[in-house]
């Protein structure tokens, strides 16, 4: 087949990481270089040590070979990220809007480059929370009455991953709803017209 | 979500930018996605593919011009790889894209064929690959069981009485989930409720409905 089975329904956790790899991220590099021109644009010079902004599939490459450091981002941190999860919790109505691909981004740089995290350990357990209160958010939206009005949800604040997983169990859902639909209408069509 | 609250959202911050004003390999990643989200073959993007192709067949003389270089400095050679790596990644979306489109193609030849209208939105080789493809499921099923069955029953094009037909076509109806990058009005569901379809939220709903937004670019397909 052109397209394999486990493809069909959607992107995998890990075609989102590739996205998230084309994001740009700061560096500071511990070479120096020249500009670098690729097909995406052109980055650096790399002068340590200043820093500059490079796609974040650059900045591991490099980083793998140990020529940089990566600075992480605002949000990668221990403070800002306890204050999230405050939030979050508080927030009881619906999602905080996080950067897109925070979950893709912060498993690549927790894995990559611990090293160059603040407290990487507390930083991993701190995105796990996030990412399980945010999870039981879901399914207690889900389960509350009248959210499944047949073909339209409104999915506020969620990234593409948390979609992701939710998407092939909604189509299928709403293909099952818009199967029973029509026939409801039919049936209040004909209540009405007895009465 | 799932309701009122949360607030639209209007982060207002780099999300704006539209696919127009995106380097190549960015909205080739957009153009994948939205492929992948969707049911229906959405156009052709040949002129992002062409360009595409264009810039791969540069970087890979230069690559190769360099690389037979004995003078080639340490450094060009480091940048090479990572020009390389790019190149990679690039041809591997390039690749899974066309996959996709192959995938749909395949499952809808016989649509394809029968509906002069979707034809703009294929290539060249898409479309002849789609009659092919067609032509050869239909030869082979004729030889394999429909010579040997009774001379009604041999039709492939069928449509049943309660309208179910026997060419698979892509279903509108499906949902799909988008993001709107832009203010995108409001759109009356089914059932006749209204569903505003702000800049920053995120919805899932029936492709049929947001087609328009999503052909504009203004919806980006998750």
């Amino acid at each position: 087949m052109a397209l394999p089975k486990h493809l069909q329904h959607g992107l995998t956790p890990d075609e989102l990481t590739f996205l998230a790899e084309e994001e740009v991220i700061s560096i500071v590099p511990s070479f120096s270089m020249t500009k670098i021109r690729v097909l995406s644009g052109v980055y650096g010079p790399f002068v340590p040590p200043s820093s500059t902004s490079v796609p974040l599939w650059m900045a591991l490459s490099l980083k793998r070979k140990r020529k940089c450091r990566i600075v992480a981002p605002e949000w990668l941190q221990v403070e800002r990220l306890q204050a999230l999860l405050k939030e979050e919790k508080e927030n009881q109505d619906g999602f905080n809007k996080l950067p897109r691909r925070f979950i893709e981004t912060g498993k690549v740089l927790l894995d990559v480059a611990p090293d160059d995290l603040h407290l990487p350990a507390q930083l991993r357990s701190l995105l796990k929370d996030l990412r399980e209160v945010r999870q039981a958010k879901i399914r207690l939206g889900l389960q509350s009455e009248g959210v499944m009005q047949g073909s339209y949800l409104q999915m506020n604040g969620l990234t593409p991953l948390e979609l992701m997983e939710l998407k092939p169990f909604l189509v299928k859902a709403m293909g099952v709803l818009q199967t029973l639909e029509p026939r409801k209408e039919e049936r209040d069509g004909y209540g009405a017209s007895q009465t | 979500m799932f309701g009122e609250g949360g607030g639209g959202g209007d982060g207002g911050d780099e999300d704006e930018t539209l696919e127009g004003d995106m380097d190549d390999v960015r909205r080739l990643g957009v153009v994948w996605v939205r492929e992948r989200g969707t049911g229906e073959i959405m156009s052709w993007e040949g002129d992002l593919i062409d360009s595409i192709f264009d810039k791969l067949d540069q970087q890979q003389k230069m690559v190769d011009t360099l690389r037979s270089d004995p003078d080639t400095s340490e450094e060009e050679h480091f940048k090479l790889m990572l020009v390389m790596t790019e190149m990679e990644r690039v041809k591997y979306l390039v690749r899974s894209y066309v996959r996709t489109r192959l995938w749909k193609i395949e499952k809808f030849s016989q649509y394809i064929v029968i509906t002069p209208e979707v034809h703009p939105s294929l290539s060249g080789a898409e479309l002849s690959h789609a009659r092919r493809y067609t032509e050869l499921l239909h030869t082979h099923f004729q030889h394999s069981v429909l010579d040997s069955l009774p001379e009604w029953l041999r039709k492939m094009d069928e449509t049943s009485s309660d309208g179910l037909s026997m060419i698979p076509k892509p279903n509108k109806n499906i949902p799909v989930l988008i993001y709107c990058r832009r203010d995108c009005g409001e759109i009356t569901l089914p059932d006749g409720e209204p569903a505003a379809l702000g800049k920053g939220s995120t919805h899932l709903l029936k492709y049929n409905l947001v087609e328009q937004w999503i052909k504009l670019g203004w919806a980006e397909v998750l």
